[in-house]
């Protein structure tokens, strides 16, 4: 009886080492990036994923395919490799101009459904072909070089924290609209280009660099964003900009109205840094001071007025007035709030205040 | 009161709060959002509150048919004399068939849990099989194994899993919760009826009861219990509605799972793969303690041995294995269940706890 235990023992242990089911690193392509592009009716899918070959050498490898429905391509991709496809580690998923604006809700769908695929992967939108994108990255023989440039650019930089989870909440989210990095080339780098504003699940505009940070400040913490402002009297061709870092900033909205025009007031919050001024501004004189600070104050009001504006224009509302109004109201639909978006009332107050200016005098 | 079994089988009263709680927490709590904001939408999470409450009330209940009579040791005998010797023994049999079910949908739906999220093609039948080892190990010792088992599988899961919601606080958007009362009455109290099912387990208190050393004092016990499950569902539910908006709720089958995929921490680039195979622990307790009910049900009414009953029951799970072998299956297999619990529930316990009371007052009027 204790023999017959002990070897029952012994046969169970050996199923916890849990032999089955194995992928070997070595033995598998990891697909790290994604690209599909719209070519005719098809869609064209492209990969990257990394080949380990001598030590402490990463090689980022290549393949694509063509296919009728973005839904069969990884059987296809697979009957190009000699051995077999992973996506569980994917870290970007890339969409050329064309085939976001046709509408990526199918393939969103897809990657929201599927248990491998992580919260954190990063969406972009590409200015022609995502394929394009997706080669130029190759040279730099990093895996994630453009998941990277993403990250690296919402913690240090002017993009909002973006990823497929944040996507994901203002696509399926009633009454807020989803943006993503727009990736662009310039003279044979790449290069984050703003951020592009989708209505629904297709693209819409784009916009720059610049206003993607009074959209970050508009939505979060802008903290380590930078942003250039154009003096108003400058002295000289070359003086005419100072270059703020924003340090901390918190924006508060406020209904002051819901029927039948909504109207909201918008408070900004603002500490900055600031250490690049024409010389004929002297930080350490406090009226100069207060000074630029009304001036800069002033210049924010104009920039956030006219992004809303923009946004009405074209019908998108990345901010989430519609979300705000729904939470303050019983009764609200998305249908009624579209029509009444464009005559939303909003207005604007900023306080900035500079707490560093630097060492230098 | 004084128990009059042997002392080596019977556990502290503080022994209660686990097997309570370990009974009610199962593989419910990595799915329950979604059917809970069918009817009362973002307000549902009064609904998690309510249901807590009337659980409380049943607790209560539970305790007083107890107290009430030094006869009624447990839920054989309470059947027994409500309900005749013929019909008690019906009762006692449909009740080994519920904690049965109970038993083997917490252990099938989390099968299917590791077939989504860890091995989507493997051969599920080895898996099935080292559950059943173990949980006829975890059986074999009796209460007292049952009972530490339960302590060390809800510890050791809670200690790990809970703290990783912290992680996640920086995607909440409270925003998400407002309006807070723009559904009616009636579908919050549609959405709590669809919270019960998450609560049950609560009635395994009726067979472990009589193995309490002073059974009266557990009663802070189980009370805890119930309050500490309705802590952690209500804390689950805020924190899942804040970080998905309702759209997207909709389009997520296991919200709690998917919500930990936005973790990363060094090494570990996927948490919810730690998560799942952690909740293993907490399965087992929840499937163990509904199949010694079962067991010991069976064992009172027809003094069947207890190990056989067992090994009947594991080998029924294989055979029942057969049957509902896909999700549908499944899922209206638990929806079944859930409609029977909620019946059980704030049905057949009220009934019973109105009949001896009854029997109680004549007997003390003669």
């Amino acid at each position: 009886m204790k023999l017959l235990k002990t070897i029952i023992l012994i046969v169970i242990s050996c199923n916890l080492t849990a032999c089955t089911n194995q992928k070997i690193v070595d033995d598998i392509k990891i697909i790290q990036t994604i690209g599909y592009d719209l070519e005719g009716n098809n869609v064209k899918s492209t990969v990257l994923y990394p080949s380990f070959e001598k030590k402490g050498e990463t090689n980022v490898q290549l393949l694509d395919t063509k296919s009728n429905s973005y839904y069969d391509i990884m059987p296809r991709l697979n009957t190009k490799t000699n051995t077999p496809i992973e996506y569980g580690q994917l870290g970007m998923v890339l969409f050329g101009k064309s085939f976001s604006e046709k509408g990526i809700e199918a393939v969103i769908h897809s990657i929201c459904r599927d248990a491998q695929v992580g919260s954190r992967v990063q969406l972009g939108v590409a200015e022609k072909e995502a394929a394009e994108i997706l080669q130029m990255s190759m040279k730099f023989h990093v895996p994630y070089y453009i998941a990277g440039m993403i990250n690296q650019n919402i913690d240090n930089g002017n993009l909002p924290e973006v990823n497929l989870q944040t996507f994901l909440f203002d696509f399926y989210g009633e009454g807020q609209d989803p943006f993503l990095p727009y990736m662009i080339t310039e003279r044979g780098k790449i290069k984050i280009g703003g951020l592009v504003l989708f209505k629904h699940d297709k693209y819409k505009t784009n916009i720059s660099i610049k206003k993607a940070f009074i959209l970050k400040m508009l939505i979060e913490n802008s903290k380590n964003g930078s942003y250039l402002l154009p003096l108003k009297e400058p002295r000289n061709q070359n003086e005419d900009y100072i270059l703020m870092n924003s340090v901390n900033s918190r924006t508060t909205y406020k209904v002051n109205e819901i029927y039948p025009v909504p109207s909201i007031a918008i408070s900004l919050k603002l500490e900055a840094q600031v250490k690049d001024v024409p010389d004929h501004i002297d930080l350490l004189r406090e009226e100069q001071l207060r000074k630029l600070e009304k001036e800069m104050e002033a210049h924010f009001v104009q920039e956030i007025q006219d992004f809303i504006t923009l946004c009405k224009n074209n019908m998108v509302d990345p901010i989430g007035f519609g979300d705000l109004l729904r939470s303050k109201s019983k009764v609200w639909s998305e249908q009624s709030f579209e029509s009444i978006y464009p005559k939303l009332k909003t207005s604007v107050s900023v306080h900035i205040e500079i707490i560093q200016t630097g060492v230098g005098e | 009161m004084k128990n009059q079994k042997s002392e080596k089988s019977l556990i502290s009263p503080f022994f209660v709060f686990f097997l309570i709680q370990g009974n009610m927490i199962g593989v419910g709590i990595l799915n329950f959002q979604r059917s809970l904001i069918d009817h009362a939408g973002y307000n549902a999470w009064i609904s998690v509150i309510v249901g807590g409450v009337t659980i409380h009330i049943i607790l209560w209940m539970i305790y007083r048919m107890f107290s009430s009579d030094q006869e009624i040791l447990d839920l054989t005998l309470i059947n027994k004399l409500c309900f005749g010797k013929a019909l008690g023994l019906l009762f006692n049999l449909a009740n080994v068939l519920y904690f049965y079910l109970a038993g083997f949908i917490v252990f099938r739906v989390f099968i299917e849990v590791i077939q989504i999220w860890m091995f989507p093609v493997m051969n599920i039948y080895p898996i099935c099989i080292i559950f059943i080892v173990i949980i006829y190990y975890t059986l074999a010792g009796g209460l007292r194994t049952l009972a530490g088992i339960s302590f060390w599988g809800s510890i050791l899961p809670y200690m790990i899993v809970f703290p990783l919601f912290f992680f996640v606080l920086k995607y909440l958007h409270p925003i998400n919760l407002l309006p807070l009362f723009n559904h009616t009455f009636k579908e919050i109290a549609l959405s709590t009826k669809s919270m019960v099912f998450q609560f049950l387990g609560v009635e395994c208190l009726f067979m472990v009861y009589p193995f309490v050393k002073t059974p009266d004092k557990s009663a802070k016990w189980g009370h805890a219990a119930v309050f500490f499950v309705t802590f952690i569902y209500l804390i689950i539910t805020l924190i899942t509605f804040m970080y998905y908006t309702e759209g997207q709720l909709k389009h997520i089958i296991w919200p709690t799972l998917t919500m930990l995929k936005i973790i990363e921490i060094p090494i570990i680039q996927r948490l919810e793969y730690i998560v799942v195979a952690l909740w293993f622990l907490k399965v087992l307790v929840s499937v163990s303690i509904s199949l010694w009910v079962a067991g010991r049900v069976l064992r009172t009414t027809l003094h069947t041995k207890l190990r056989w009953s067992l090994l009947m029951f594991l080998a029924g799970f294989l055979i029942l294995f057969i049957f509902f072998n896909d999700r549908g299956s499944v899922r209206r297999l638990s929806e079944l269940y859930g409609n029977i619990g909620f019946y059980y529930i704030y049905l057949y316990i009220p009934l019973l706890f109105l009949i001896t009371l009854f029997k109680k007052k004549r007997k003390s009027a003669v």
